[in-house]
């Protein structure tokens, strides 16, 4: 054969693999859409009912992610507590455990537990261009470590959850109107006839009781310090103060802690309200069904929580972002492309409106304002939120290792104990010393 | 070069020859292996590759349904049994008749108290996201649309996972689950509603013994208050006299399908499909999914049509997405609507798969005759290369100063020196006899000059005398011809006397003849035969005393000069 022949054809070889590796060097995307990569997400935005999220999920793989080779996957929908719980078994390898997902919601102070090495950085991903339109704060509240581990993809706080149908014959009756609820004083006194008007049911069920009375503390006296356990300083007098309020309505049976969501207690007429998660919106059920089978629409009612009269009123600013795992370049790509589509000024708002959260993008909260909704619960929503973000301060929850075990033991054992309090002082046993014995027990927390 | 007109190919040089031996020895190995392959079976084309694994997965497949599907049936039919005997159990203590359960919330809900704990021991024991019992029977008779409203517990896991250790009640007392540590699902409500349970009619209207022929499986549906599909395995409450007291079973959840049954694969891209079974149609809305253990899940999000393709692979096509895959028909129950299970994986990736095959067929090709090409050469430097180069030497001056290494062109010189010897030995000879012949030759030649030069004296004396003779000839010819031309006037009497004796057609020939006309041209003006003339001819000449037919005109011509010169 010809030598020149076999040089050309050599040549010819050598060009074709350099030019495919020039070309495999010179595109920077590790994404291929013919080969889409799988990113299997665990998150809370629906449990138990419809889901906007994988609604908005399936948006994602029919349109970018079909385009960039994306493809995201619900694997689990579940609380905060259980993710965290299940990701622990999963990463220590227990039987019985699912398989770690790519993403999943996490709360900043939960996120250390996974090792911060372990997940991934996200302000390797978002330039800093983009990064500026989101709310400086939020995005600040997942940086752990100097690393923006928790993305901000929405943000919640707490609200006020009447069911309007049996407070429409509560206030008919009585003379109590939303009005009444709009600080913690005339709430109980609500609550106190409510009570008497309803024959001894409660008037409302509280999710994170111990939260309003740091609100009521920070209100009422500027600062609130834990001790160097991660609880309350029983000797503080300003604690057992707003704690005793609260439990003296405990004690009374005016309201409950929650079993654990309170809309579940609304929806079946066991209390009239309940404060929780403004994302509780999306649990409360159309109707209201009695033990008898009779139902009415429940005309959800929404309102800012009770203030305190302090010199500042207080909300808090909850809500889970998103966490990577760090695996491979390319899922960390894809996850980046997913979350940033995911936080889009206009998507992001009709998520968090569909949700109950408030956005995460700048100015989108002005743009509430204008948004058309189809609920009036919804609605309701939105307009004791907004009243809170404009007169109330954010405050974020606090962050401790083991303070969430407290909290929880703490609600726990109060749960325990309601059912017989009203009884117990229906039988003579004084509110101060059932009060007191509330006390005590918030004080063997530790 | 010499040629050899026999064979064509013998024209082409050993490079050439060389290269196309090579190329057909890559040829012959590429159809050994080619018909090896085939003939072994080690070689499939993409279609009968993706038809094989997407039939093996489905016989994995459809075994996981049905074992699943039958252990859901059996547990059910013992949920049925145990639900039976704690209602039986429980009426026979308070002497109650079934229907007594009607408008009784105490009753219904001592029932449910009784039930719950061992329906939340089935729902952990069983492979299901939800178990529950419906009983034919209202807290509240007096509502507008309690003939639809039925009591009963549903319970549910909570969330995706069988680990999960949470359980939820989505149909029941919430007293009652409280009660329990079971919290109230968040799309709760207290009783069953029969107008928007699947198939209610039809389960309630097979509801007989034995029980299993009784179970059914219901069609995909809604779970009201969420987005969630499912499909439920139903029995009957049957007493022992046959009255109905309801039903219940198990709730397989679309995302518990897509857990559990998650299917190993070695198919990136792998969806399976359990749906009702309609003609050339998969309904999304009708089906449950899951995808492989890999972790990939494609959610249907759209209808597919089915159409066969040659191959015996179904093509499933929606708007937006084309897979191909197999479908299997199946019955999970026997009163039950058929179902089809559907293995299926993205179009896109059977095309690449078939445009890989093609690159590699091709690729191969090339790589085959790129190396063919390259051993070519190789041959032809290592071995022909020399062999020529040898040859040049051979047929060059420099014979003897041609190294080589090959032994047999080695033989070859020596052979070849040899055989100069020889020929030196027989050209010596040959000189020698060829110089003799040469002196032989010189000798002849002079003879022959000599010879020859006498040859041209004597043609020269020869054409001398030819040409004395020619001379005399002639004027012997002009005599004879004078004497010739000279009329015997006995002859000429005879002559006008034969004129007379001629016949008239003898004469009209006679005639002719004195005209000038030529005997072709007598034949054609008389029309008669040739035979007739040369007949008359002879007549002619016979009668008139001449030899020729030239005399006779001299006669004639004689004959007519008289008659001018008496007319004068």
């Amino acid at each position: 054969m010809n030598k020149t022949l076999v040089r050309i054809f050599s040549v010819i070889l050598f060009l074709a693999f350099a030019l495919g590796g020039l070309c495999a060097c010179s595109d920077k995307s590790l994404l291929d859409p013919s080969d889409p990569v799988t990113l299997t997400v665990w998150h809370v935005y629906g449990e138990q009912a419809d889901a906007p999220m994988n609604l908005l999920i399936k948006e994602f793989n029919e349109t970018v992610g079909r385009e960039k080779g994306i493809r995201v996957q619900v694997t689990n929908v579940t609380s905060t507590s259980k993710i965290q719980a299940q990701l622990l078994d999963a990463q220590a390898g227990k039987p019985g455990a699912p398989e770690l997902p790519d993403l999943f919601s996490c709360h900043t102070q939960n996120a250390q537990a996974f090792g911060i090495e372990n997940l991934l950085d996200w302000s390797q991903w978002f330039a800093e261009k983009e990064l500026d339109n989101y709310v400086p704060e939020f995005i600040e509240s997942g940086v752990i470590e100097e690393k923006l581990v928790v993305f901000p993809v929405s943000k919640s706080t707490y609200a006020l959850f009447v069911n309007g149908s049996q407070f429409a014959r509560f206030s008919a009756d009585t003379g109590v109107t939303y009005e009444s609820l709009s600080d913690w004083d005339s709430f109980f006194a609500a609550a106190e006839k409510y009570y008497e008007w309803s024959g001894g049911s409660a008037f409302c069920a509280l999710d994170y009781l111990i939260r309003h009375m740091e609100l009521d503390i920070l209100s009422r006296y500027g600062k609130l310090e834990y001790t160097e356990n991660g609880w309350y300083d029983e000797n503080d007098p300003a604690i057992k103060e707003s704690f005793s309020m609260f439990a003296e309505a405990l004690a009374k049976g005016h309201i409950v802690v929650s079993d654990l969501y309170a809309n579940t207690q609304v929806m079946t007429g066991e209390v009239l309200s309940g404060i929780g998660s403004s994302a509780a919106v999306g649990y409360y059920n159309d109707t209201v069904t009695y033990p008898d089978n009779t139902s009415e629409a429940m005309e959800l009612k929404v309102l800012p929580l009770p203030r305190t009269g302090g010199e500042n009123e207080y909300m808090p600013q909850t809500g889970v972002g998103l966490c990577a795992f760090k695996t491979t370049d390319q899922k960390a790509e894809a996850a980046y492309e997913f979350v940033r589509w995911f936080t889009e000024g206009e998507r992001n708002l009709d998520f968090v409106v569909s949700t109950g959260y408030m956005p995460v993008t700048n100015g989108a909260f002005e743009a509430i304002e204008d948004y058309d909704f189809d609920d009036a619960g919804y609605e309701s929503l939105y307009t004791a939120i907004k009243t809170m973000y404009d007169e109330y301060v954010p405050v974020v929850r606090p962050d401790f290792a083991g303070f969430y075990d407290k909290t929880n033991a703490l609600y726990a054992g109060l749960r325990k104990m309601q059912p017989s309090l009203a009884e117990r002082a229906e039988n003579g046993e004084s509110i101060a010393a059932l009060t007191e014995e509330l006390w005590e027990f918030f004080c063997s927390i530790d | 070069m010499r040629k050899n007109s026999h064979s064509p190919y013998t024209a082409w040089s050993l490079k050439s020859k060389l290269f196309v031996y090579m190329l057909l020895l890559a040829l012959l190995l590429l159809l050994i292996l080619t018909v090896g392959l085939i003939a072994f079976g080690r070689t499939t084309s993409t279609e009968e590759a993706f038809s094989e694994a997407l039939d093996i997965q489905m016989e994995v497949f459809e075994k996981d349904v049905c074992a699943h599907f039958d252990h859901l049936a059996a547990s059910a039919i013992t949920l049925s049994e145990d639900m039976t005997a704690v209602l039986e159990e429980y009426l026979q203590k308070n002497g109650l008749a079934f229907v007594a359960l009607n408008d009784s919330g105490a009753h219904t809900a001592n029932v449910q108290e009784a039930m719950i704990e061992p329906l939340r021991q089935k729902l952990f024991g069983t492979n299901c996201s939800g178990a529950f019992v419906l009983l034919n029977a209202t807290v509240n008779s007096s509502l507008p649309e309690s003939a639809f409203s039925r009591t009963g517990l549903y319970l549910q896991i909570n969330g995706y996972h069988p680990s999960d250790a949470d359980v939820l009640m989505y149909r029941g007392s919430a007293d009652i689950a409280k009660k329990h540590g079971i919290m109230p699902h968040r799309k709760w409500k207290l009783e069953f509603r029969t107008d928007i349970f699947p198939n209610y009619a039809d389960i309630t209207s097979g509801a007989a013994f034995p029980l299993e022929k009784a179970y059914r499986i219901t069609d995909p549906f809604v779970l009201p208050g969420t987005s969630e599909n499912a499909i439920l395995l139903t029995v009957p409450l049957l007493g022992q006299d046959g009255t109905f007291y309801g039903i219940c079973g198990y709730e397989i959840s679309a995302s518990y399908f897509m857990t559990y049954h998650s299917q190993p694969s070695k198919l990136e891209r792998l969806s399976c499909i359990l749906t009702v079974a309609h003609e050339n149609v998969l309904i999304t809305s009708e089906s449950l999914s899951c995808g492989g253990s890999n972790g990939y899940f494609h959610e249907l999000t759209e209808d597919y049509s089915v159409t066969g393709l040659d191959s015996g692979l179904m093509d499933f096509r929606s708007d937006t997405y084309t897979y191909i895959g197999i479908t299997k028909r199946l019955s999970l129950s026997a009163g039950s609507a058929e179902h089809i299970l559907a293995v299926m994986v993205p179009r896109a990736d059977y095309d690449r798969a078939r445009f890989e095959s093609i690159t590699q067929t091709v690729l191969l090709l090339v790589l085959l005759l790129f190396f063919t090409l390259s051993f070519c050469r190789y041959f032809s430097k290592r071995f022909l290369s020399p062999l020529l180069s040898a040859l040049e030497h051979i047929k060059s001056d420099k014979r003897n100063e041609a190294g080589s290494d090959i032994p047999e062109i080695l033989d070859l010189i020596e052979y070849l020196d040899r055989q100069d010897k020889e020929h030196g030995e027989t050209l010596s000879a040959l000189t020698r006899k060829h110089e003799a012949a040469e002196s032989e030759k010189i000798r002849l030649q002079t003879d022959y000059e000599r010879a020859l030069s006498d040859f041209h004296r004597i043609e020269e004396e020869y054409g001398n005398a030819q040409s004395e003779l020619r001379r005399i000839q002639t004027e012997l010819e002009r005599l004879a011809y004078s004497r010739k031309t000279e009329i015997d006037p006995e002859d000429y009497r005879y002559f006008l006397a034969g004129l007379q004796t001629l016949t008239e057609a003898e004469r009209n020939v006679f005639e002719y003849y004195l005209a000038g006309k030529s005997a072709k041209e007598i034949l054609a003006l008389t029309g008669i035969k040739e035979s007739t003339l040369k007949y008359h001819n002879h007549n002619i000449l016979g009668k008139l005393g001449v030899s020729s037919r030239k005399q006779m005109l001299r006669y004639a011509e004689v004959m007519r000069n008289h008659r001018e010169e008496s007319e004068d």
